[in-house]
């Protein structure tokens, strides 16, 4: 094997590089609209529940019907999967999601839970008058 | 490869795919690591396959890679399996790639970090597709790509300071006489 360095000047170049990409991925997160959020729970590719987050008053839990089970808990603005029954807890420990394109996936219960945000006063009329 | 030698270099398949296996074992204890995002991990078993890419071959880096991917299925199901099998054998292929090149110009930390990007994206494409959710790669994908450079700077640094006595496992078990 041919003699490799520690850090050659490229991997300077492939961290910028990684780092740069990583950063225009998540402009669209920061500039995501919190305004109103709408959270969409799939089971297996199809929509079981959507809920408008900023709609939920008190602390509403769900029960998915799916293998492992998978439960979600809803409160105001805020959405999270709160238990699973697999082995890694992967969609448990991404916790709390409480912004623009926020996800939780649990793969071995093909349970997709995303959150959604539109601004207030666009899309949406408040009020339609003739 | 003679009969000698074929044999000696399944042996130490074997032992690097035990070291591999219990490496991802030791790793799949510690809980979420604050900062990173759910499900990374530093991928310290990607050491072993990174040493075998570089100076054994490639049926010998396949092995273990499939070796790890079978580990993860048996203990930890079907979808383990499958993200392990296409994030190794992405990252596997990309190490023989620049470990094996003759004008490669990286160094143990671009390596690393570049197998463990194309690790990470092939376990990403696994989960889009089953899940159904491209928007996996936005939502979620920044994040594993920022933790691959950081895990995968951890990986090519500790191989680096290892492969002295991975060399002298090599050769404690190949003799070429």
């Amino acid at each position: 094997m041919k003699k490799i360095k520690l850090f050659s000047r490229y991997d300077l170049l492939v961290l910028i590089a990684i780092s740069a990409i990583a950063t225009i991925l998540l402009l669209p997160n920061v500039f995501g609209n919190n305004d109103s959020l709408t959270a969409t729970i799939t089971v297996d590719g199809k929509v079981v529940e959507t809920v408008e987050l900023n709609r939920i008053s008190g602390v509403r839990e769900m029960s998915l019907q799916c293998t492992p089970a998978v439960k979600v808990r809803m409160e105001t603005g805020k959405i999270c999967v709160i238990d699973a029954d697999c082995e890694d807890k992967l969609c448990v420990n991404c916790g709390w999601l409480d912004s623009d394109g926020a996800m939780a996936v649990c793969l071995p219960a093909k349970v997709v839970v995303s959150v959604d945000g539109t601004k207030a006063d666009s899309k949406v009329p408040d009020v339609i008058t003739y | 490869m003679n009969k000698k030698l074929l044999t000696q270099n399944i042996a130490l398949v074997g032992i690097l795919s035990a070291q591999a296996i219990a490496l991802s074992y030791l790793e799949s204890l510690i809980p979420v690591i604050p900062g990173f995002p759910p499900g990374a991990k530093p991928g310290l078993s990607n050491i072993v396959t990174m040493f075998s890419a570089g100076t054994l071959g490639i049926w010998q880096t396949l092995y273990i890679t499939l070796a790890k991917a079978v580990f993860a299925g048996v203990t930890r199901g079907l979808t383990a399996f499958l993200t392990s099998l296409t994030g190794g054998l992405l990252s596997t292929a990309v190490a023989l790639l620049l470990l094996r090149s003759k004008n490669n110009k990286l160094g143990y930390v671009g390596i690393g970090i570049i197998c463990a990007v194309c690790h990470n994206i092939g376990q990403l494409c696994v989960a889009c597709v089953l899940s159904g959710t491209p928007e996996l790669f936005t939502s979620y994908g920044p994040f594993l790509l920022l933790a691959a450079g950081a895990t995968g700077f951890l990986t090519g640094t500790i191989l680096k300071y290892i492969m002295p006595a991975l060399e002298k496992q090599k050769k404690f078990i190949i003799k070429s006489n």
